[in-house]
């Protein structure tokens, strides 16, 4: 009896930060696609991104999103629409919470480079670089660490790192966001509902949040291409340049 | 030794007692439970009635209650006889050796000959039943109000509803316009109007997927490559589940949609806002000629 309480405690002490129940559902769904250390997953023709070595509010903010038809609610966005799903299995924004401190807390970021994008790094680093608020380091800095309180007077919104992500994955989301699939919530009743939900969030977390950072970056994805001759080309070398750098700082 | 017996006797004599009335039991509570609910015998999650919400959900739970009923009738039946001949030809003594029947005596061969012949007549009823329901669901194609386009994928449901001109798809006989512009397409939330008869296309762009709308009583598989149309017609407005009835990956029991269906006024305030800027886009090119007019015209078709 009192051996099984002993037990008990100790497994209680050593999972205090998340329960046992986010831990299993890590290794029982998200798992089968990111990993079992997070760091993805290639499974025939399909990719699963990293999601180890994120912020755990961008992680929580993500899956909030793909919740409530905010990602991954687009006909046209195959991936998303996965994650849009199996998110479900996630009920409530308390268990969206917990899941996103385990992967943050418990997943460390191991993941060897493997470059898939050619581009040109030199024109990458003039884009990525840029002054003003075309500049991509103007939100996800000069180390790409991303940033974890936004600037409301000088506009600059919350921004994830870049580091832990892999360019292949880099360079699709830079092409959903350009091309309008990922960065506005779905004109679905749950989509609609989606901008209340994450006030309420953010109070819930005490935290303020004014910026809309997926709009912004849709609408800077849209504008910092604009000049360049081979807008494909251009997006492609913006990865090759964080792929490069951010490889080389680890 | 005898004492023994005697015991056992009363054990196995109240064993089967029990199993027969239970049996029987059984046997009239299922059928009191289909007789009981006329509104629709199947079961949603609240273990209540399932709401009948399309023209022809009520010809599905009859033909599953007609089954029930004649099945369940027979199992009655076959379970009494059963029973009451296990009874009746019981060990009366203890010295009483088992006899053994070949069955090949008339009057032990009708009681299998005449419920043989009875089953066939009901079967011939359950046929009937169903290839009428057969018929009005999956052969006839009732003409379409509305057209609605339905993909499934890995593990969403995609709806494009017509827009406000309720039309789908380009119609050869108005090419400069392309009607597909106004369209409406949605994850996993499809709106319809309540009393107008849709066709939808089912599509899937990977595996094998099922469209299912338990309210309305409708499953069908969606196959990659081919287009698959069918029809249904909402009669009762309210929210309803939207699912996947065929194995097709991890996320198969995540893959779930809702169904809104409105009254005409309420449709129509639903669709409003979606399609405010869209009138614009509609013309093609309004200036360039009619590409496939002038292509008729040189091949000398009129």
């Amino acid at each position: 009896m009192m051996m099984a309480w002993i037990t008990t405690g100790a497994v209680e002490a050593a999972d205090s930060a998340f329960s046992l129940h986010t831990k299993a559902v890590y290794n029982a769904v998200c798992s089968v696609c990111h990993g079992d250390d997070g760091t993805g997953k290639t499974v025939g023709d399909n990719r699963f991104p990293a999601v180890a070595g994120l912020q755990k509010w961008y992680i929580e903010d993500q899956l909030l999103k793909f919740k409530h038809d905010g990602r991954g609610a687009d006909a046209r966005d195959k991936e998303g629409l996965m994650m849009h799903a199996l998110v479900r299995t996630l009920r409530t924004d308390e268990e969206i919470e917990k899941m996103a401190s385990y992967i943050a807390s418990q997943l460390k970021d191991t993941a060897p480079a493997l470059e898939t994008v050619k581009g040109n790094v030199e024109n990458g680093r003039k884009i990525y670089t840029a002054q003003g608020v075309m500049g991509c380091i103007r939100c996800h800095g000069d180390k790409f660490q991303g940033r974890d309180e936004e600037d409301a007077d000088q506009l600059i919104p919350r921004a994830p790192s870049l580091t832990s992500q892999e360019d292949w994955y880099m360079l699709l989301q830079l092409e959903k966001f350009r091309s309008g699939v990922r960065g506005a919530p779905a004109r679905t009743l749950i989509g609609k509902n989606l901008e209340q939900r994450r006030k309420d969030f953010a109070r819930r977390q005490k935290r303020e949040e004014k910026l809309n950072g997926a709009a912004l970056m849709q609408a800077m994805s849209q504008t910092a291409f604009a000049t360049q001759k081979d807008q494909e080309q251009a997006m492609k070398d913006v990865v090759a340049y964080i792929y490069s750098e951010s490889r080389k700082s680890k | 030794m005898s004492k023994d017996k005697d015991s056992s006797k009363t054990t196995s004599n109240i064993v089967f007692a029990v199993t027969a009335v239970s049996c029987v039991l059984f046997g009239i509570a299922a059928f009191f439970f289909v007789l009981n609910t006329p509104s629709g015998w199947m079961l949603g999650p609240d273990l209540k009635p399932m709401t009948q919400a399309s023209s022809y959900a009520y010809d599905i739970d009859s033909l599953f209650g007609l089954i029930t009923f004649l099945v369940g009738f027979w199992f009655i039946v076959s379970e009494v006889v059963l029973f009451y001949f296990i009874f009746r030809f019981r060990r009366k003594t203890p010295d009483q050796k088992a006899q053994y029947i070949s069955g090949e005596e008339p009057h032990h061969k009708q009681w299998i000959s005449i419920p043989h012949i009875l089953v066939i007549l009901c079967d011939v009823v359950l046929v009937v039943g169903t290839v009428y329901v057969w018929y009005k669901i999956k052969q006839d194609l009732p003409p379409a109000q509305a057209t609605i386009r339905v993909t499934g994928q890995q593990w969403a449901w995609t709806f494009e509803h017509p827009g406000p001109d309720n039309l789908l798809e380009d119609d050869p006989a108005t090419t400069d316009v392309d009607e597909s512009a106004d369209n409406i397409t949605l994850v996993d939330e499809l709106h319809l109007k309540v009393n107008t008869v849709y066709h939808f296309k089912l599509e899937s762009t990977d595996v094998l997927h099922s469209f299912s709308i338990p309210a309305f009583r409708i499953k069908q598989d969606s196959v990659p490559g081919r287009t698959i149309t069918g029809w249904f017609e909402p009669i009762k407005e309210g929210e309803y589940d939207i699912q996947c009835a065929e194995m097709c990956g991890i996320g198969h029991g995540l893959m779930m949609g809702r169904l809104y269906v409105h009254s005409e006024e309420d449709f129509n305030q639903w669709q409003k806002p979606m399609t405010s800027s869209s009138t614009a886009a509609k013309m093609k090119n309004p200036t360039a000629p009619n590409q496939v007019a002038l292509g008729r015209a040189a091949l000398g078709e009129k």
